[in-house]
């Protein structure tokens, strides 16, 4: 288990946190640029002096800095991996000899050849560093990392840099990897697709806070407050008045807004189809209500955009926030 | 538009440049035509540079340039063609006679240069070389020290510079003259060519300055001017009388090349050089520098002014107006 | 007059201009000055004399120059490798002087430089009694030539060293510490195999400037006679006749190192595997 606590001065916050990675699972921190999240890897690596905290990896002290008891473990001999943004593999040496770099003799042993194997390597041994695309360099960075068979693994957004197929390709491999190999993963990135698909836990970061930890599916049906449910996508905050759902605010979010009227999965409104538009797959309505709001709803067919008619929509189980 | 604009500060730098390297010469013209250019034996400098020249300057108008180096190279340069001064001083007539007769067939000694044993107070040897300098100690006291191992004496070149001989033929000249035990001169230089005494002349003072070495040869006119403390040679030995030239003669050293250089007075030879651009400066520097006013300066410099001008050479290719301070 | 238009968007120009003519003009002449003397050393020396005075005279010289300098090579090597790459980690405190104050041995001249050296290691110095001890000279020796010609290049390699080891990707540093490797493997797996082509450069630089060093070594070193000081000496005695063909041998000599350096960089060997 890694269990970092850390209080860190950055220019015009204070980070501020306290996680626990639990042995074999993946702990997201996810926020806004900014937030302090690459401070936490930062430290947490040993590539930064912990200035006020706690890190303990397995029962190992990393770091720590409390009153009067200073330590501070060298980075080389923390064993945690360490994946950033841009890849940086050595240029000097070829794509076998990187992978390698962490192993004694520079010897290929049998958990390493594994390795390769899975990440689809095994044509680009003798290329060299820079011949490489980013999807390609990532994954031979990835093989690099883990073949020095560290205890955890810190990636700081490691496929934001990929196009969007290259990057859903990592996040499978990374999926495949850590459950072959059990890995303990502090993975910090600012799209919430990419924390959905990976994570155990969720921990919510902004402005160097940890707002709420949640997994997933939680954390969408029950952010815990207004700046979570933002960060989470909600879009649109309401009245629960006008649903006649009490005090406080429901947070509306574009998927989770059905045209039609299903009394069953949660609170009906009527409101007039203002625009419609295509995402992704879907499209998107935008609907306004005869009080004056307006909000998104999501919905398969571009048949079903009828702008100007005015439809029945459903909330599918909103959650409500205090005011 | 950025590209007009770049052109026109392009041909506007180029031809600034045109018309300055253009001046540089043209104005290099217009000052040699008003320029002394002096070429000296480097113990000449501070005395030419920093007392004649101002003085030369403010009363004749004309300009002056000047250029130091050992006398036979320097006599080299200019037989070669590489300098083209239109005054060539040397230490001793030598360097000027290798030059003739192509440049010159005339030079003028007006000053003797005597050698002296410039000491440093930082030696450990200081205390004795003071003793024998204040005469509370015999003169043969100082080459038996000399001849001690661990002294460390420095001197010129005799290959390429007059001090360097002059000063082996001084020391060949006090063992003769003091019946100095048979193998002194050689314990005390060495060989005539020894790597650990011999330094270049810009740096040889400078290394006695520092304290790095014990003695070193200089002229008198040297240790006055850097203020060394020196030990007085007596005129039998310091080559700077030119009434005992015949005794100085009777030794002599051999040099690298089989040539064997005879003792001769040191005595500062000058002339004027023929086929330099602008000859009459320096026949204007010659004349201002054999005045009473230029020898004065040199007199204050430690320079030993010659009770009567020696001259060496064709006595009617000097040139009247230097021939005129002659009288 | 029609000019064609060049179909790359990207380049500078899509047509020449008077600005890339006048460029073209003044780099041209700018080369030319640069090499004139080096075209007057090759016409004005006379090859059977070139091979006569390598008999006589100008092989001793030159073999001392190679050896001092070959010596002094490896001793900025030993030294000033360490120090340069101790500047390029996040100077503080006490190392941002140093890399000022190696700045001025670069600006003072050799001259100067050779007079202050006699302070130092001359016979009745700190220094040169400390030499004494092991029978060693700073004056007129081989190891007072290996001396100032150490003094003379060593702000070249330093600070040639030191943009070499800028130049290093800190991130790869410090991912070779996420791997495992501690600051000294580090060194020499990662670091210094990036830095040396930018090392090459530096110790080819400080070749040059060392077997050409005159300044300071005439002063701390007359005898014995390396190339620069036996052409200076060749000057005085003989003439220039006689010294430009040891000028000719100083510069072929001079020349291998920074060439073979240029070669290897065009062809952008970074490592060889």
């Amino acid at each position: 288990m890694l269990s970092i606590q850390i209080e860190h001065p950055r220019r015009s916050f204070t980070v501020r946190v306290r996680l626990e990675v639990p042995e074999g699972r993946v702990y997201c921190l996810f926020g806004p640029s900014g937030a302090g999240k690459t401070t936490i890897l930062s430290v947490t690596g040993g590539f930064e002096l912990l200035q006020k905290g706690r890190i303990v990896l397995n029962g190992t002290l990393l770091a720590e800095s409390q009153g009067s008891r200073r330590f501070h473990l060298p980075a080389w001999r923390r064993q945690l991996g360490y994946l950033a943004q841009s890849t940086h593999l050595f240029p000097h040496l070829d794509v076998a000899r990187n992978i390698v770099f962490a192993l004694p003799g520079n010897s290929m042993d049998d958990y390493t050849l594994g390795l390769i194997r899975t990440l689809e390597l095994r044509d680009y041994l003798s290329a060299g560093a820079n011949t490489l695309s980013g999807g390609q360099k990532q994954r031979v960075a990835l093989a690099r990392a883990l073949a020095a068979r560290p205890r955890a693994l810190l990636l700081d957004e490691p496929f934001s840099a990929l196009d969007q197929p290259a990057r859903q390709e990592m996040q499978e491999l990374l999926l495949r990897l850590q459950d072959e190999y059990r890995l303990t993963i502090l993975l910090v990135t600012h799209q919430l697709t990419e924390a959905q698909r990976l994570a155990h836990t969720i921990g919510v970061l902004d402005e160097g806070e940890i707002l709420q930890e949640a997994a997933p599916a939680d954390l969408m049906t029950a952010p815990g407050s207004v700046k979570v449910a933002l960060l989470a996508g909600y879009r649109a905050f309401l009245p629960a008045a006008v649903f006649g759902m009490g005090e406080g605010l429901v947070a509306l979010h574009p998927d989770r807004v059905l045209p039609g009227s299903f009394p069953a999965l949660g609170p009906v409104g009527r409101a007039q189809v203002e625009s419609c538009f295509p995402y992704e797959g879907r499209w998107r309505l935008g609907l306004r209500m005869s009080q004056g709001p307006a909000l998104e709803a999501t919905v398969a067919h571009g048949e079903e955009c009828r702008v100007g008619e005015e439809v029945s929509f459903t909330l599918l189980s909103p959650p409500v926030l205090a005011g | 538009m950025p590209r007009s604009k770049l052109s026109s500060v392009l041909i506007a730098a180029v031809v600034l440049g045109l018309l300055v390297t253009g001046c540089g010469p043209a104005a290099q013209q217009s000052s040699t035509k008003q320029t002394a250019n002096v070429a000296y034996a480097g113990s000449l400098q501070l005395v030419n540079d920093n007392y004649v020249s101002p003085a030369f300057t403010k009363v004749t108008g004309l300009a002056y340039t000047g250029r130091g180096g050992g006398s036979f190279g320097v006599a080299n340069l200019i037989s070669s063609g590489e300098i083209q001064p239109n005054v060539f001083e040397s230490v001793g007539n030598a360097p000027i006679a290798g030059l003739e007769p192509k440049f010159t067939s005339w030079s003028v000694g007006f000053a003797a240069t005597p050698l002296v044993l410039a000491y440093s107070p930082q030696s450990p040897f200081a205390s004795r070389l003071k003793a024998i300098a204040d005469g509370q100690k015999p003169m043969t006291d100082l080459f038996s020290l000399m001849a001690q191992p661990g002294f460390h004496l420095g001197r010129t070149n005799p290959e390429t510079d007059p001090q360097g001989q002059a000063f082996i033929i001084m020391l060949k000249l006090a063992a003769q003259k003091y019946n100095l035990p048979a193998g002194t001169v050689d314990k005390i230089i060495g060989s005539v060519d020894n790597p650990n005494q011999i330094f270049a002349e810009t740096a040889l003072i400078s290394r006695l300055e520092a304290g790095q070495l014990d003695a070193s040869s200089a002229f008198l006119p040297q240790a006055v001017q850097r203020k060394l403390a020196y030990i007085t040679l007596p005129d039998e030995i310091n080559q700077g009388n030119p009434a005992l030239a015949a005794s100085y003669a009777t030794q002599s050293v051999t040099l690298k090349n089989g040539k064997s250089v005879k003792g001769t007075p040191l005595v500062l030879y000058i002339t004027t050089l023929g086929g330099t651009p602008d000859p009459q400066a320096g026949v204007s520097f010659v004349k201002y520098l054999l005045s009473p006013a230029g020898l004065k300066l040199y007199h204050d410099q430690g320079y030993v002014l010659l009770p009567k001008a020696v001259i060496n050479g064709d006595n009617n290719a000097i040139p009247p107006d230097i021939k005129s301070e002659l009288q | 007059m029609p000019f064609h238009r060049i179909s790359n968007p990207n380049s500078s120009s899509r047509e020449p201009s008077y600005g890339h003519i006048l460029i073209a003009i003044l780099a041209v002449c700018t080369a030319g000055f640069l090499l004139l003397p080096a075209v007057v050393l090759i016409s004005r020396t006379g090859w059977p004399q070139l091979a006569a005075d390598w008999q006589s005279w100008g092989a001793a010289p030159l073999v001392l120059s190679v050896a001092t300098t070959s010596v002094a090579m490896v001793v900025l090597m030993g030294v000033g490798t360490p120090l340069a790459w101790r500047l390029s980690q996040d100077p503080g405190g006490f190392f941002r002087y140093v890399e000022y104050i190696l700045v001025i041995p670069l600006l003072m001249p050799p001259l100067v430089i050779g007079l202050l050296l006699v302070y130092l290691y001359g016979p009745y110095s700190f220094f040169g009694h400390l030499l004494a001890i092991f029978g060693i000279s700073g004056s007129n020796s081989f190891f007072a030539v290996v001396l100032a010609e150490v003094y003379e290049a060593a702000p070249y390699y330093v600070l040639a060293a030191l943009a070499a080891f800028d130049g290093v990707d800190r991130a790869l540093v410090h991912t070779s510490y996420s791997l495992g490797l501690p600051p000294g493997r580090t060194f020499f797996r990662v670091t210094l195999p990036l830095a040396s082509p930018g090392l090459a450069v530096a110790l080819s630089m400080a070749w040059a400037r060392a077997i050409g060093a005159f300044g300071a070594v005439i002063v701390v070193a007359y005898y014995p006679h390396g190339l620069p000081v036996a052409i200076w000496v060749a000057l005085q005695e003989r003439g220039l006749g006689y010294a430009l063909p040891l000028a000719l041998i100083l510069v072929l000599v001079s020349l291998p190192l920074p060439l073979l350096t240029v070669l290897w960089r065009k062809n952008h060997v970074v490592y060889p595997n």
